[in-house]
């Protein structure tokens, strides 16, 4: 349809993101119930490596959040943004290149998670080559926003812009700080950082992916969308702007709640801690600023499927800010860290609240971009109550999960002995509470399917040809005003602030611990791992049992008596990434070199049920199979060594050499035991054998 | 514990700058808002999505 495109919306490049939406929501929603199923029953992880929890969890959490939440976002972003600026999109090429290059993106996390292809670190998990394409085309969506500001033909700008442009400033330097890597190969990277500064960055990193992709630019659309639909302003715009700087100052702070009662600096926790809790103010004015919005208006809620979801999600909103202060105050995170709980915080938001937000939003853009009615208000009614049973019972199987294992991990009885000695006991006590979640999850995907239905109905009768909207008011007065206000009326102005207000945050929380030697305790030295170690690591790191095993034992009465002494600075300082995790579906492994034979390890990784009848853990039958390359651990242990770590040159121009001398006595030893296999020094069970005794072994007295 | 926290910090200026410059933004946006804005205005503002100008819109 040939359109004046300076008279005219481009609704186009918002359906697009719209149907990706609900394509890549199913996706993510089918992984996540494949990963659900996996804890549950262990047969599902199907022996094969690409489909085994560790591989799949990350691409779940990956296409939900940056497939399913990022095309949500950028739908929105696009339809709101032109409307409230009254202008067309900046460019249609870039608004295509944009569409194109995420999708992109999101494929080739399709592909490198199951093949492995990891940086084992949440959320942050896809290797450098695809890190540079989110840059770039960032970059895109960057120039498009901007581009569309400076042609604006709206002098103000109205709130939801602002939480638009934190978002956009905000994920760029989240991104490329916690990314900064150096490649060893065509697909594989070290990063920069390491330990106790790789843990900060990464939850510094982590925290704010979701402050700033899964709460500032929803808090926008919410900005918009709810008083589109309940055909009202903002309960108090006021509010709306103390919300907007209060959150932006104090969320970037509070990435430490993630590492509490770890080996990171107590002044680093505490800050984290503190401007937690100080989040709830913010958020809470948010979440009643936007309930508000719909005084007078509640009968509305009796009949319009749109405002249930948003006053949901609002709700969900409340409820995640609430508790995620709650979980930051030491005494709760010392319960409730490594369990289930978290998972269902998580959800809550997630399920709740971006999912909440993403389908009212779907409801009402669908009859505006496609000009026809909803096909049925009835279906759409329906969904509501299915998604909200379905989070409802994921977020509460997943609480009471979490608090009953954390009780059982801590419970000592009058002797001083742990009450549960097997960690397997407190898996299998939380077992039918797994089965739950995922009969959760199904409710909540049932409530989808009936989308899906409702959508394609209401496109059946939709127009062959869908104009684009015209905009209204050509000639908007306030383009005119002399005296626009600073705040609302520069975009440069107001882009500087936000990015000063995110960059205080940052600079003095990561800047401290560049220096990791600070940290180190003048009597304690560490040695690095061996060339062997480190290709042992790596395939810790591509089957992702950073996922179900810590390596972080705190210091707490009971985790002293499960795993032993509380981890210090020095053991992680040579770790790139860090992997001290964040849940515990297995034991922590921080101590576990030596503690078991290596036969003991063999066995296990083939088939854990032999060691424990009840284990959940995957069979890694493929690791018995699969030959190491040792030609490019020289690459690594070279790149180790140009980050810092003290190899000398003969272990460096050596690396093969010596990582096949220390896997033929891994091998000898294990043969010595009546393991039977041909080659087996190359294989990679010994790489990662090899690993998992040098945990908790690398400490010397100085 | 806020206490231990700032004790164990060992760069007392980057706290102090942090903090006055934290404090300082945090008031001024609240008197800048409540105080030297004008209602009107901001009720102007908070009509803008429902003025948002579509002449074909379903």
């Amino acid at each position: 349809m040939n359109v004046n495109q300076s008279t005219h919306y481009d609704d186009k490049i918002t359906r697009y993101f719209v149907t990706a939406t609900v394509i890549w929501a199913g996706v993510a929603f089918l992984l996540g119930l494949f990963a659900a199923l996996q804890i549950a029953f262990w047969p599902a992880n199907t022996g094969l490596e690409w489909f085994t929890f560790g591989r799949i969890r990350p691409l779940h959490t990956n296409a939900a959040i940056f497939a399913f939440a990022g095309n949500t976002i950028f739908a929105g972003i696009y339809y709101s943004t032109q409307r409230l600026l009254r202008t067309r999109l900046f460019s249609d090429i870039l608004s295509r290149i944009h569409f194109w290059g995420w999708q992109l993106i999101i494929v080739s996390a399709a592909i490198t998670l199951p093949l492995g292809i990891t940086q084992g670190k949440e959320y942050a998990e896809l290797e450098w080559p695809v890190d540079i394409a989110i840059t770039l085309i960032w970059v895109v969506f960057a120039v498009n926003f901007f581009g569309t500001l400076w042609r604006r033909r709206e002098k103000h700008m109205y709130v939801a812009i602002w939480f638009y442009i934190a978002t956009i400033i905000t994920v760029a330097v989240l991104h490329i700080v916690n990314s900064l890597a150096i490649p060893f190969s065509m697909m594989k990277s070290y990063p920069i950082w390491s330990g106790i500064q790789d843990a900060l960055v990464q939850w510094w990193y982590g925290h704010n992916a979701v402050a700033f992709f899964l709460t500032t630019p929803f808090l926008g659309l919410m900005y918009y969308f709810v008083p589109k639909a309940a055909n009202r302003p903002v309960y108090s715009y006021r509010l709306s702007i103390i919300h907007f700087w209060a959150l932006v100052f104090i969320y970037i702070w509070a990435g430490p709640h993630h590492l509490l009662y770890t080996a990171l600096p107590e002044w680093a926790q505490t800050l984290g801690m503190v401007f937690s809790v100080m989040l709830w103010a913010p958020s809470w004015g948010g979440m009643i600023n936007g309930l508000l919005t719909l005084k007078g208006s509640w009968h509305l809620l009796k009949k319009d499927p749109i405002l249930k979801f948003f006053v949901a999600a609002l709700t969900f909103y409340g409820m995640s800010t609430f508790e995620g202060p709650l979980l930051s105050i030491k005494s709760v995170s010392a319960l409730g860290h490594y369990t289930d709980w978290i998972v269902g915080h998580v959800h809550s938001g997630a399920l709740g609240w971006n999912g909440f937000m993403a389908f009212g939003m779907i409801y009402f853009l669908l009859p505006k971009l496609w000009k026809t009615d909803l096909y049925s208000e009835k279906l759409a009614t329906q969904h509501f109550w299915l998604g909200l049973s379905g989070v409802s019972i994921y977020y509460v199987s997943m609480v009471v999960a979490g608090i009953t294992q954390g009780l059982m991990w801590r419970a000592i009885d009058p002797t001083g002995k742990l009450v549960y000695p097997e960690f397997i006991d407190t898996v299998t006590k939380i077992m039918p509470l797994y089965w739950i979640r995922f009969m959760g999850g199904l409710l909540y995907f049932a409530g989808f399917i009936l989308m899906i239905y409702n959508i394609v109905k209401t496109l059946q009768k939709a127009p062959a040809h869908i104009e684009d909207s015209a905009i209204a008011n050509l000639t908007n007065e306030n383009v005119k005003d002399n005296e626009p206000r600073r705040l609302e009326g520069f975009a440069t102005v107001f882009s500087v602030l936000a990015l000063i207000a995110i960059l205080v945050g940052s600079v003095i929380e990561i800047y401290p611990t560049l220096n990791i030697t600070k940290y180190v305790e003048p009597n304690q030295a560490i040695n690095p791992y061996t060339a062997l170690e480190i290709e042992g690591r790596d395939l810790y790191i591509r089957e992702g049992c950073y996922l179900c095993h810590s390596q972080q034992i705190r210091p707490m009465p009971a985790e002293a008596l499960r795993y032993g002494p509380p981890s210090t600075v020095a053991e992680s300082m040579y770790d790139r990434p860090f992997q001290w995790g964040s849940k515990r579906t297995g034991p922590d492994l921080a101590r576990v070199g030596k503690k078991y034979p290596n036969y003991w390890h063999y066995k296990h990784m083939i088939d854990p049920r032999q060691i424990q009848p009840a284990s959940i853990m995957p069979s890694y039958t493929w690791l018995a199979q699969k030959n190491v390359d040792f030609m490019q651990i020289r690459k690594k242990v070279s790149v180790m060594g140009f980050l810092g770590v003290p190899y000398s040159a003969d272990e460096k121009a050596n690396a093969d050499v010596l990582a096949q001398k220390q896997a033929q006595e891994i091998a000898d030893d294990l043969k010595a035991q009546g393991v039977e296999a041909k080659n087996l020094e190359k294989k990679e069970i010994i790489a990662l054998i090899a690993y998992l005794q040098s945990l908790g072994q690398k400490g010397v007295s100085k | 514990m806020m206490k231990e926290g700032f004790a164990n910090f060992s760069d007392t200026n980057l706290i102090v700058f942090g903090f006055l410059l934290f404090m300082a933004v945090f008031v001024g946006s609240l008197v800048w808002t409540y105080f030297i804005q004008d209602k009107q205005f901001y009720n102007k503002l908070s009509h803008m999505p429902l003025a948002d100008g579509e002449i074909n819109g379903k």
